[in-house]
């Protein structure tokens, strides 16, 4: 088996008195495409956001990379260097280039000099099909050119783990294809991505693993042939059902 | 940022060494050059009854007189916090002044008068209650017809008090026996009534801190009394500003060349337009540096508060940034202009313009501060998650990311406070320092008009912020060409 990228013990998270993740145990491994399902409110994005510490963790612990970094507040900017996050909502920069998004943080943490994060950005863009963008600013791309490039912008600091929180369901319907197409891409090359998603046909598709979360709590996993068809759970049948 | 900081030390270092070196010790008057013929201004020096006595008793003692100009309800002020050795303006000696100051004897026994249009029933001091008195805010005039009569209607200076009385919104004028006969010469429906209100006594007033050269200046005016050169000194200025007078109200002319006359007087005569000219240079000098230090200011307490907003950190900074802008903005900049420069500079010698800098550069921080929150708060919570996602710190993100967006966005309010800070260092003249509107009191002081220097005030003004207002619109025309 591959490396272990995460492993999360016990993680809860509350907000006053309202328990969001409710001591959620887990491991990602290197390579592994890992989506998380599960009803709306059942705390799937405040656990995603845990991973990278957007959302502090009232208790438990995250290893990352067999490293605790809940309590490591000192090496908190490194640690999210190497985990990358797609939002809902693009979280473009919209006063800088495309160019600038991609390459503002590879060049200001230091990991990359400008003209190696230049170079990167350029073959990034080539990748996902819009070097003609290249010198455009956010405000005039479709909502799926703006996902792809959110996309790019993570990878071009060359994280071990990409986290994605809904990336699909701001678009258009017709503009779904596109950003799914490129995370199939970015999965069959082996990048190793948690996936918080409604579209559950595409889970099915692409995932190596299904988590299924309700009231914060994992009370599914497993590959998506055994949780979306032959989950012996019924709040999870029920789930499925009404949703395929 | 740094770099910013060190240019404006840099700055403010160069207006601290502003002041020369000299090997004579220096005697500092104060007086405010607006009340002919006791002093006013001629061409770029201060002249008049007082500063020549003075000058001659300075020369006897072996000082260097410097004369500094200011609002003549500063001056006591001014020698009583150290900040001037001697005022002389016209002062008149009562018993409350005695409490801050030490008079000297008097060298002139003066008249507060009367003015009144030709036509006036008012005959003397009984006629008075109740009429639209005019006076010059601070002086003998303003304190005895309000502890006599009534509240009068007070005027920074003379000459608008009298220019007010001929465009009949006063009944009558109170003001010194000297410059009110000037005044009258110059305008043929006024009059002074025979029988003055009351007389009094001008005296220079000296620091209680400083009686040794109160004893040397009392001997000084003895001798010069004794020699006759008091009532010489006197009789010059008089019959010198009664000449001027005389030889402007002769002049005829149609409607055109009663303009262009006008225009002669008030900005070609004695060069005149360098008040404003100078003025203006330093409005733009005062309103540059303020605003500059107030971006400072202001970026600075804004970053604090937000950040002390969303991550609970700096909580004691964030409340001194909060006590800061509630004193600020719950005070009117003119009592912050005074303080600082009476309270906080009192006792140290600094260039006025750094003093005016520093006043307005903090009152406009208070406002730039919360200008600038606004513009932070109003920049969606997952820019700064974005930017943090990717590993970059929290400085970082807020210089990279949140801030540009947030000075963009608030760019036209900032735009905005620029312009009502460039109209308020038009009370610089508090403090003495010749701005573009005491530029206008001064040529109005000599000219006795008030039409045209206001006029010529009020357009560099209006000027100047449309010039503003363009170079605004363009740029954020160029901001907003991304979008
Ligand atoms: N900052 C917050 N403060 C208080 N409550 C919060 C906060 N963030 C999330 N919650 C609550 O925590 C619960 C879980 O929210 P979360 O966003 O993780 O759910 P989700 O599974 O992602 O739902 P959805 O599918 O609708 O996105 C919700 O009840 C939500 O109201
Ligand atoms: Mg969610």
């Amino acid at each position: 088996m591959s490396e272990i990228v995460f492993e999360i013990k016990n993680l809860v998270k509350r907000f006053n008195n309202f328990t969001a993740v409710d001591n959620v145990s887990a491991t990602i491994r290197r390579g592994e495409v890992v989506f998380i399902v599960g009803p709306s409110g059942s705390g799937k994005s405040t656990f995603l956001r845990c991973l990278n510490l957007l959302e502090t963790p009232t208790s438990g612990e995250i290893l990352f990379k067999g490293k605790e970094v809940v309590h490591a507040k000192r090496d908190i900017n490194f640690f999210r260097q190497q985990v990358g996050m797609v939002f809902q909502h693009f979280n473009l920069f919209p006063h800088l280039s495309i160019l600038k998004n991609i390459t503002l943080a590879p060049v200001k943490t230091g990991r990359f000099t400008t003209k190696q994060a230049v170079e990167r950005a350029d073959a990034l863009l080539d990748r996902i099909g819009l070097s003609a963008k290249r010198d455009a600013f956010p405000p005039q791309l479709s909502g799926g050119q703006k996902q792809r490039i959110a996309i790019a912008r993570a990878l071009a600091m060359n994280p071990d783990v990409l986290l994605f929180d809904e990336p699909t369901s701001a678009l258009d319907p017709e503009m779904v294809g596109e950003v799914l197409a490129l995370m199939k891409d970015l999965a069959q090359d082996g990048m190793t991505m948690v996936v918080v998603t409604h579209e559950i046909g595409f889970a099915a598709e692409v995932a190596n693993r299904i988590i299924f979360m309700d009231h914060g709590k994992i009370i599914e996993t497993g590959t998506p042939e055994k949780v979306i068809r032959n989950s012996a759970n019924p709040r999870v049948r029920e789930f499925f059902s009404k949703v395929l | 940022m740094k770099f910013l900081f060190s240019f404006i030390g840099a700055v403010l270092m160069l207006m601290f060494c502003g002041c020369e070196e000299n090997s004579r010790p220096k005697l500092v008057m104060v007086t405010e050059a607006t009340f002919p013929p006791y002093e006013y201004r001629a061409g770029t020096q201060i002249v008049g009854i007082d500063p020549e006595i003075v000058g001659k008793i300075a020369e006897k003692l072996g000082y260097d007189l410097v004369i500094e100009d200011m609002s003549f309800d500063s001056v006591i002020t001014a020698v009583q916090t150290g900040k001037a050795d001697i005022a002389a303006s016209g002062i008149t000696v009562t018993d409350e002044r005695r409490e801050k100051v030490l008079f000297t004897l008097p060298y002139v026994i003066a008249r507060q008068v009367i003015i009144v249009p030709e036509n006036s029933a008012i005959q003397g001091k009984k006629d008075l209650k109740g009429k639209r008195i005019g006076v010059q805010h601070g002086t003998t005039g303003d304190i005895f017809v309000s502890q006599n009569i009534q509240e009068p209607e007070r005027f920074s200076n003379g000459a608008l008090a009298v220019a007010a009385l001929a465009a009949g919104k006063l009944d009558v004028v109170v003001l010194d026996g000297d410059p009110a006969r000037i005044h009258v010469s110059r305008r043929s429906n006024l009059k002074i009534l025979n029988e003055p209100l009351t007389h009094e006594e001008y005296a220079f007033a000296l620091g209680k801190h400083n009686p040794e050269l109160h004893a040397q200046f009392n001997a000084a005016l003895k001798e010069l009394q004794t020699a006759g050169t008091l009532d010489a000194v006197r009789d010059k200025y008089v019959s010198k500003m009664l000449e001027e007078a005389g030889g402007n109200a002769s002049a005829d002319a149609g409607p055109f060349g009663k303009l262009k006359n006008s225009i002669d007087l008030n900005f070609l005569k004695d060069a005149r337009y360098l008040y404003l000219w100078k003025g203006f240079w330093t409005t733009v000098e005062i309103s540059f540096f303020a605003v500059l230090l107030g971006v400072l200011i202001g970026f600075g307490i804004a970053v604090i508060r937000s950040t002390a907003d969303q991550t609970g950190k700096l909580k004691i900074l964030n409340f001194l940034c909060k006590i800061y802008l509630t004193v600020i903005r719950g005070t009117p900049v003119v009592v912050q202009l005074l303080i600082i420069y009476f309270v906080i500079f009192g006792a140290v010698d600094v260039s006025k313009v750094l003093v005016a800098v520093i006043a307005f550069g903090i009152n406009s921080g208070a406002y730039v501060a919360e200008i600038i929150r606004s513009g932070i708060m109003s920049i969606d919570r997952g820019q700064l998650e974005a930017g943090r996602s990717l590993g970059l710190s929290y400085w970082q993100s807020m210089r990279e990311i949140i801030l540009p967006q947030a000075f963009k966005n608030v760019l036209p309010a900032l735009g905005n406070e620029f312009i009502v800070l460039l109209k308020e260092t038009s009370i610089s003249g508090y403090i003495a320092i010749v701005d573009l509107t005491k530029g206008g009191d001064i040529i109005r002081s000599q000219t006795y008009d008030a039409f045209l220097p206001l006029m010529a005030v009020a357009l560099i003004y209006l000027a100047v912020v449309m010039l503003l207002s363009g170079l605004l619109g363009r740029l954020e025309k160029r901001l907003k060409r991304n979008e």
